[in-house]
């Protein structure tokens, strides 16, 4: 503003400041210091409109001027700028939200896994004939891991959609291979797993179908030591994400349909791939035992 | 009479839904699925055409458990019990704006699914 241009006018018509939000006016702090005789803050959120009509983001304080006899003569009012102030501002309180929401759906994560995993030791304990002992606890220990491993991946991520796959998968089967103590067996496992980011959603009924399909293989595939391979490959093919399990062992009695076994650990891997993961799976059992797995990326949409 | 009382389970866990089915299967209940999604449940409740449906109020896919009891009721007379982990008061409350059946907060028990399923069967199942 030029000096002619302010000369002679009020000072509200000089100085234009409004509140960010509503765009109200309110009164002139020149005005009111001038009226109580003292100094006056703006309010937090006020915004100093230029005279191209653009608002920014000020701080200020207007403090009346007195005279020797105490009579008021005016007013000095001093603006700072609060453009990058508010900006980091906005930006917490908006990061503020975003873990709060974080946080809610990782309780309810939380605590929807620990149904899962107390499904799996009911359904496993209602079986007939009842499991052993040791195979209850050495699978359920299996499973919590498998679904352990998912939760320490958020350790690595800062949101709950960028859980690797492919990196998850090769712990997995690692794991479940010294678990097996699959080398005293002379039976190797070879991991070829693309890196793929997915939900924790996804992730967690992908660890457990690897690991009803891996743990199989571990199980059943190889009687005696004469050795073989596992194979586990992950790979990203356009929207789908591709899984296969194969091993070299024994495989079914000629004639079987894997789907046709009314098995507890048949009925979770097509409920899982199936349902859950709403994919598909197909067995060959030409020479061991092959399952293929493939599901849509996106099977839950991103809520965090 | 009905002999046997025949329930859909819509249970985006499939493992939850699993091990509630072999638990009713253990009462008496014959039961469809458990399905994952809003428009399996649509589909298995137009086929099977149970005496209920136990339906999580939050499902994978793009249908909500909500959507798909609405879509279900404009055409079929169900009871539909509502399921849920989910502990928003919000939710909650858009569920019992259905006026569902009952709804039972997770984890899902015989002890607290019997009396409600009682109350559907109009005695117990056989």
């Amino acid at each position: 503003v030029t000096e002619e241009a302010a000369l002679g006018k009020r000072a509200e018509e000089v100085i234009t400041i409004r509140t960010e939000d509503t765009g109200e006016p309110g009164e002139s702090p020149i005005r009111r210091s001038l009226r109580t005789g003292h100094v006056v803050h703006l309010r937090k959120d006020s915004v100093l409109v230029d005279s191209a009509g653009k608002e920014k983001p000020v701080a200020d304080s207007c403090s009346p001027i007195v005279a020797a006899n105490g009579s008021i003569t005016g007013a000095v009012i001093v603006f700072s700028d609060q453009s990058q102030e508010r900006a980091a501002r906005r930006e917490l309180e908006e990061a503020l939200a975003e873990k709060e929401i974080l946080l809610r759906e990782l309780y309810h994560r939380t605590k929807n896994n620990m149904n899962v995993i107390q499904s799996m030791i009911s359904l496993r304990a209602s079986q007939d004939p009842p499991p052993t002992v040791d195979d209850l606890v050495r699978e359920t220990e299996h499973r919590i891991h498998t679904i352990g491993m998912v939760h320490e991946k958020l350790y690595q991520t800062h949101d709950l959609s960028g859980i690797d796959l492919g990196d998850y998968l090769k712990e997995l089967a690692n794991l479940l291979y010294d678990a097996y103590d699959m080398s005293a067996k002379r039976v190797r496992i070879d991991v070829k797993a693309e890196p793929v980011p997915v939900l924790i959603d996804t992730a967690v009924p992908c660890g457990l179908l690897a690991n009803e399909l891996i743990s199989n293989s571990f199980k059943h595939a190889f009687p005696d030591d004469s050795g073989g391979e596992v194979e586990v490959s992950l790979r990203r093919v356009d929207d789908s994400i591709s899984l296969d399990v194969s091993d070299s062992g024994t495989g079914l009695p000629k004639e079987t349909n894997p789907r046709k076994i009314n098995s507890l650990g048949m009925q979770t891997i097509i409920l899982l791939a199936e349902h859950q993961l709403q994919g598909t799976i197909s067995f060959n059992t030409d020479r061991g035992f092959h399952a293929h797995v493939e599901f849509p990326h996106e099977v839950y949409s991103r809520r965090v | 009479v009905k002999e046997r009382i025949k329930a859909l389970i819509v249970e985006d866990e499939v493992l939850i839904g699993l091990a509630l089915k072999i638990q009713l299967e253990g009462e008496g209940y014959e039961i469809c699925g458990p399905v994952a999604t809003g428009e399996e449940a649509i589909r298995a409740a137009e086929r099977e055409q149970p005496d209920l449906i136990l339906m999580d109020i939050l499902l994978a896919g793009p249908m909500t458990g909500l959507e798909a009891a609405a879509e279900i009721r404009t055409q079929l007379d169900i009871p539909i019990v509502f399921t849920s982990g989910y502990a928003e008061p919000a939710l909650k409350e858009r569920a019992l704006a259905q006026k569902p059946t009952a709804y039972v907060s997770k984890p899902v028990t015989l002890t607290k699914l019997k009396p409600i399923l009682l109350t559907i069967a109009g005695g117990p199942a056989v």
